[in-house]
């Protein structure tokens, strides 16, 4: 799941450089809601915590 | 001349944050400390908060811009804040060297912190928005070299986190790569 938010955010720089600049935001806000909900997975699922 | 004014700034949070992401790797060779999965999330987040000063310089300055790298920034501190408190009860142990006498996220906590007065600073110091306008040749090729730079080092951040957790999640507590025997003495011959 990491690897693929480091892979979304190049391609993000990648068309942001590039200057395709509303493909690279929309591209972020995916790759920004993929990290809550890694982040979420991860305090929840595997270190044995209640919310 | 307020564009120069602003890329200078802009310039500056991407070299602070540039500078973060070295660091990340000197002390995963040196200490031979591969990232756990908060740590990379960490780094993701710094790396993330660059998108909003990268644009900054390509487009033009724009409060929506900071709004993206605040963002980033504000999850930086929740993933540094969350392992910071795993770890906060003397008994519950640590993660990777402490450095200056204090942690790595703890460190990562106080970076997030400044990083978010930087970009509140630069709200407030700079004019609200415009845009680029005819830049010079030399400032095209600054913000292209830019690029390329941020471009590679997440690429490399890509790569070494597919070496650790591969297509899979990643290990709580890894201690090597999965796909690569890197021997570590060598990294540290260099870093030394």
């Amino acid at each position: 799941m990491i690897l693929i938010l480091f892979l979304i955010l190049t391609s993000t720089m990648i068309f942001a450089g590039l200057g395709f600049q509303k493909i690279s935001l929309l591209l972020f806000g995916l790759n920004l809601l993929l990290a809550i909900v890694t982040f979420w997975h991860l305090m929840t699922s595997t270190l044995n915590i209640q919310l | 001349m307020r564009y120069i004014t602003s890329i200078k700034l802009n310039l500056l949070g991407i070299i602070g944050i540039l500078l973060i992401a070295i660091s990340a790797y000197f002390v995963e060779f040196y200490y031979q400390e591969p990232p756990c999965p908060l740590c990379l999330l960490q780094r993701w987040g710094f790396l993330a908060s660059l998108y909003g000063f990268l644009l900054n310089i390509k487009y033009g300055n724009k409060m929506q811009h900071y709004g993206l790298s605040l963002i980033a920034t504000l999850f930086t501190a929740a993933v540094a804040i969350r392992q910071i408190l795993l770890h906060i009860v003397m008994t519950s142990g640590s993660y990777g060297p402490p450095l200056f006498g204090l942690h790595l996220y703890t460190w990562s906590f106080i970076t997030a912190i400044l990083l978010i007065i930087f970009i509140a600073s630069a709200l407030i110091l700079e004019p609200p928005q415009y845009g680029v306008g005819e830049r010079p040749l030399w400032i095209k090729k600054i913000v292209n070299l830019v690029f390329v730079i941020a471009i590679l080092i997440t690429f490399a951040n890509a790569i070494t986190t597919f070496l650790i957790c591969g297509l899979g999640s990643c290990p709580e507590n890894p201690v090597r790569y999965l796909y690569s025997h890197v021997d570590f003495t060598i990294a540290r011959y260099f870093c030394s």
